[in-house]
């Protein structure tokens, strides 16, 4: 079973995206913002990271630029998901490592699940 | 009898007395009124203050340099915005004053010159808000400014008059409106995208039990938050294009590919709506002329706004038509590609058709308020076709459908 790593500082968001990814199957761990991430991320090694960016304590653009450089985590799979739209933002994404990008006010719930799904398969 | 018309003529002769006194006192003061007036008009020292007070009246900076570019007044509001007194730099060169940079801190004022730049042009030049403008005590205002040339009888400059006005207030309050709309989005995009996902789980057979009336309402609940999503996405993007921070990220790519691609992904909606969606292969080539280059041709735009624009017309056009269906296809010329999306609809008559790009503009019918919407779709449709370099137009007729064209600049690599 493959285990997901939810890094979102929005409650209902965790709430609603771990309920739906327990269903699809999946081991779902949590954390609130940046440095729960980090902690949590070296403990449980997840197979995937869904990583916010707007975050208190550490922000998911040096979150992700940390994963990238430790060695636990480096191979991880990590998507970007956040509210940040601009084509800036995205090459930032990509550039630090992530594996895909996606704004939050262009993907459905269904649309997550299945870049996951896809991701995951790979 | 005699007593009577004494009495009479004494009546008049008072009556006479008072009119002319009256008479008298208006045109005297009327002939001293009209003195005061040639008086003024002929005073050459009242004509002079006549300008002082124009000019110290003016909220703007104003300025005025010789042919060598050395400063020959300055209004008050110029004093006050520079820092410097006018009789302490009449004579001085105007940029050791008016020090202008711009956003790169790099100064405006030797070779960029706008002062150089108006004698050169010969016309009224303005410079937009980008310049600053360091004050005396080194504090630094935003300015927006206009240069005029001032020439002689012969056609020679002789000097310019320039003209500057303070935009910190108005740059701050635009700053605070911006980050206003951009926070209040995303706060609301955050519980817009909780309750859309949280419906959506009760929807899901996996996670939640529910009956089929329930799952009815739950349908119509979560297409109400896809419209308060799409609404503030949309109210997002508005702001951005009035303000002209819309980016657009050009590259050249197959339209027909694009559009291909786009019919494809809202076959599912067509169907649900009991409707055709095709892409009319054969008359988008019978319509360029050019068979075998026609689908190869790429265009020079924003593929995802494009995108974004098809999507709009697409989708409108599926739900403005009860039965039939939707044909696009794509002609090109020498220059541009043509999208044509063409509809089974109720057809738009021809007072909706003037307003229908406008901003909230909703066209007061049964059907359009049963489908839904936020009438911006069209406005920011029309605002990305204009902003890649096309044109955007639509052809109808009450119950006979409508056809909605945009055009896209063709690039041959």
């Amino acid at each position: 079973m493959s285990k997901i790593l939810l890094v979102e500082d929005d409650s209902a968001l965790r709430d609603i995206y771990s309920t739906r990814f327990l269903a699809e199957g999946y081991e779902v761990v949590t954390a609130a913002d940046g440095e729960q991430a980090l902690t949590t991320a070296v403990k449980e090694k997840p197979n995937l990271i869904l990583l916010d960016v707007m975050m208190p304590k550490i922000s998911g653009f040096d979150v992700l630029d940390i994963l990238r450089t430790t060695p636990e985590t480096k191979d991880s799979k990590i998507i970007i998901m956040t509210a940040l739209s601009q084509p800036s933002d995205m090459s930032k994404g990509r550039n630090l490592g992530a594996d895909d990008y996606l704004v939050k006010s262009q993907v459905t719930l269904t649309d997550v699940v299945e870049k996951v799904k896809v991701m995951l398969a790979e | 009898m005699l007593l009577w018309l004494m009495l009479g003529l004494g009546l008049v002769a008072i009556v006479s007395i008072v009119i002319y006194f009256v008479i008298s006192k208006f045109s005297k003061k009327h002939k001293v009124d009209s003195r005061t007036l040639q008086e003024i008009s002929q005073d050459n020292n009242v004509h002079e203050n006549q300008e002082k007070i124009l000019l110290d009246a003016i909220a703007d900076g104003v300025y005025i340099v010789d042919f060598e570019r050395n400063l020959t007044l300055l209004n008050p509001a110029a004093e006050k915005m520079t820092g410097w007194n006018a009789a302490e730099v009449t004579g001085i060169k105007c940029w050791s004053v008016m020090s202008l940079k711009d956003q790169k801190d790099n100064s405006v004022c030797q070779d960029n010159c706008p002062v150089l730049a108006c004698w050169k042009s010969g016309e009224y030049i303005t410079r937009d808000d980008t310049c600053f403008l360091h004050h005396k005590n080194k504090n630094t205002v935003q300015i927006s400014s206009s240069y005029t040339p001032l020439k002689d009888n012969y056609g020679h400059n002789v000097g310019a008059v320039c003209i500057f006005r303070d935009e910190t207030e108005k740059k701050e309050i635009q700053r605070q409106r911006d980050e206003f709309v951009s926070t209040a989005s995303h706060e609301l995009r955050t519980p817009i995208t909780a309750l859309e996902g949280y419906i959506s789980i009760v929807g899901n057979d996996k996670i939640c039990k529910t009956d089929d009336k329930a799952k009815e309402y739950l349908e119509k609940a979560h297409n109400t938050a896809l419209g308060m999503s799409t609404l503030v996405k949309n109210l997002l993007t508005v702001t951005k294009i009035e303000d002209t921070k819309i980016q657009f990220n050009k590259t050249i790519f197959s339209l027909h590919d694009l559009v291909e691609e786009t019919v494809e992904s809202l076959q599912g909606l067509a169907a649900e709506r009991k409707l055709y969606l095709r892409l009319n292969e054969t008359e988008s080539q019978a319509y360029s002329g050019e068979r075998a280059i026609g689908r190869s041709l790429n265009v020079f735009a924003d593929k995802d706004k494009t995108q974004e624009v098809l999507y709009n017309l697409i989708e409108n056009a599926l739900k403005y038509s009860d039965d039939g269906g939707v044909d696009i296809s794509i002609a090109y010329d020498h220059d541009f590609a043509t999208v044509c999306v063409a509809d089974t609809g109720l057809g738009i008559s021809g007072d909706v058709q003037e307003h229908i790009f406008e901003k909230f503009y909703r066209a007061d019918n049964t059907s359009t308020r049963e489908t839904g919407g936020t009438g911006l779709g069209l406005f920011i449709t029309r605002s990305i076709v204009e902003m890649s370099g096309g044109k955007i137009w639509l052809e109808s007729q009450v119950g006979k459908g409508s056809k909605f064209y945009f055009t896209l600049p063709i690039r041959i690599e």
